[in-house]
């Protein structure tokens, strides 16, 4: 261990009495609350406002949370957010977004894992994913086109180009017969 | 490739009778666990329990994306965190900024024996739901559910010297308060 930390050498007893100390149990009707769902009960997913295409945007940045969600609410977009990777899952098999904006860098699972889930899930496949990162070397771009990144863009990024990208997505997004070429290339 | 969800096979089609028990047998094995989680950092059974529901009801939801390879208990805490630090955003409950520096040698004297004497269920229970979120959040982690600092710096998103700190914070933090309440 680096010395430089703090360690943890005369608390040994101290937490062994925290962890000997009477544990709540749990209520015994908590068990089946905790079972998965039957199939044959999927969640109602709320809809968009009428006419509105809904953006997950994730990032674990505030401020670049904020600056993509005014840009895309201004441009008619409901946008929702999450601050990780694990609430984006949660959060994209709960509103079903049409589209993801997906930060890189991110605590817990990052957005090359989250886009290789979304990816790899039949149900989620087709929805386009904009990935935004700070590592712009050959090996990271080339892992995210190789995971089916949908558009790459570096920062610092302009949001209007944001914009304007997730519009030219969106504008496709209902006719299959376009596949994100590049993706289909590097297949 | 394995798959958790219940009802999904990994390509999915064909339920396999055989992933319900699998995630019965999950359940037993973490439920109890999370729940205590929560009774440490909220200080409120009730609380507890709902957050404990929400984050399996969230679990459900995500594992069925996930075709091989996460550590799932990991993930379950994540899902966890994530559902506690919502309710705390709700709440508004008190959220310390971590402003100290990190390279702090671990001068403070062991705890002595009558602190550790002194050591009761509902009065620990009170200054633990009573540290600064982040340092209760990283004792919790730490000492109820014996992560490893690695695994609580990759749930948290923070290095790995920092789980070590905020550990160490509330080691100090709580001793004072139980010296405290000892009088």
């Amino acid at each position: 261990m680096d010395r430089r930390y703090p360690n943890e050498a005369g608390w040994e007893t101290f937490d062994a009495a925290l962890r000997g100390l009477e544990h709540p149990e749990p209520p015994l009707s908590l068990r089946e609350r905790c079972l998965p769902p039957a199939a044959s009960a999927p969640p109602a997913v709320p809809s968009a406002a009428k006419g509105a295409r809904r953006i997950l945007v994730v990032d674990d940045e505030p401020s670049i949370r904020r600056l993509i969600q005014v840009q895309l609410e201004r441009a008619g977009y409901e946008v929702v957010v999450a601050v990780d990777g694990i609430e984006a899952l949660e959060t994209f098999h709960r509103l079903r977004p049409d589209l993801v904006v997906l930060d890189v860098m991110m605590p817990g699972p990052d957005g090359f894992r989250v886009l290789q889930i979304l990816k790899d899930d039949p149900r989620t496949a087709a929805v386009p994913v904009v990935m935004l990162t700070a590592r712009s070397g050959d090996d990271h771009v080339r892992q995210g086109w190789q995971e089916g990144v949908d558009f790459y863009m570096s920062k610092p990024f302009n949001p209007a180009e944001l914009r304007t990208v997730v519009d030219r997505m969106v504008a496709v997004l209902d006719t299959p017969e376009n596949p994100p070429p590049l993706r289909r290339w590097l297949k | 490739m394995f798959c958790l969800h219940p009802e999904r096979t990994v390509s999915g089609s064909h339920p396999d009778p055989t992933r319900r028990e699998l995630c019965e047998e999950f359940v037993d094995a973490h439920y109890p666990a999370i729940y205590r989680f929560f009774v440490w950092l909220t200080n409120n059974p009730d609380t507890a329990a709902d957050l404990t529901q929400e984050t399996f009801a969230a679990f459900w939801e995500t594992a069925g994306s996930l075709a091989e390879g996460p550590d799932w208990k990991l993930w379950l805490y994540g899902i966890a965190r994530n559902r506690w630090r919502k309710r705390c955003r709700a709440g508004a409950r008190r959220t310390d900024p971590l402003d100290a520096a990190l390279e702090l040698p671990d001068t403070a004297p062991a705890p002595g024996d009558a602190v550790i004497a002194s050591l009761e269920a509902e009065a620990t229970a009170r200054a633990v739901a009573d540290l600064p979120a982040d340092y209760r959040e990283a004792l919790v982690l730490r000492v109820f559910q014996e992560l490893t600092y690695a695994q609580i710096a990759g749930l948290l998103g923070i290095g790995e010297g920092l789980a070590r700190w905020r550990t160490h914070q509330a080691r100090r933090l709580l001793r004072a308060a139980l010296q405290e309440e000892e009088g």
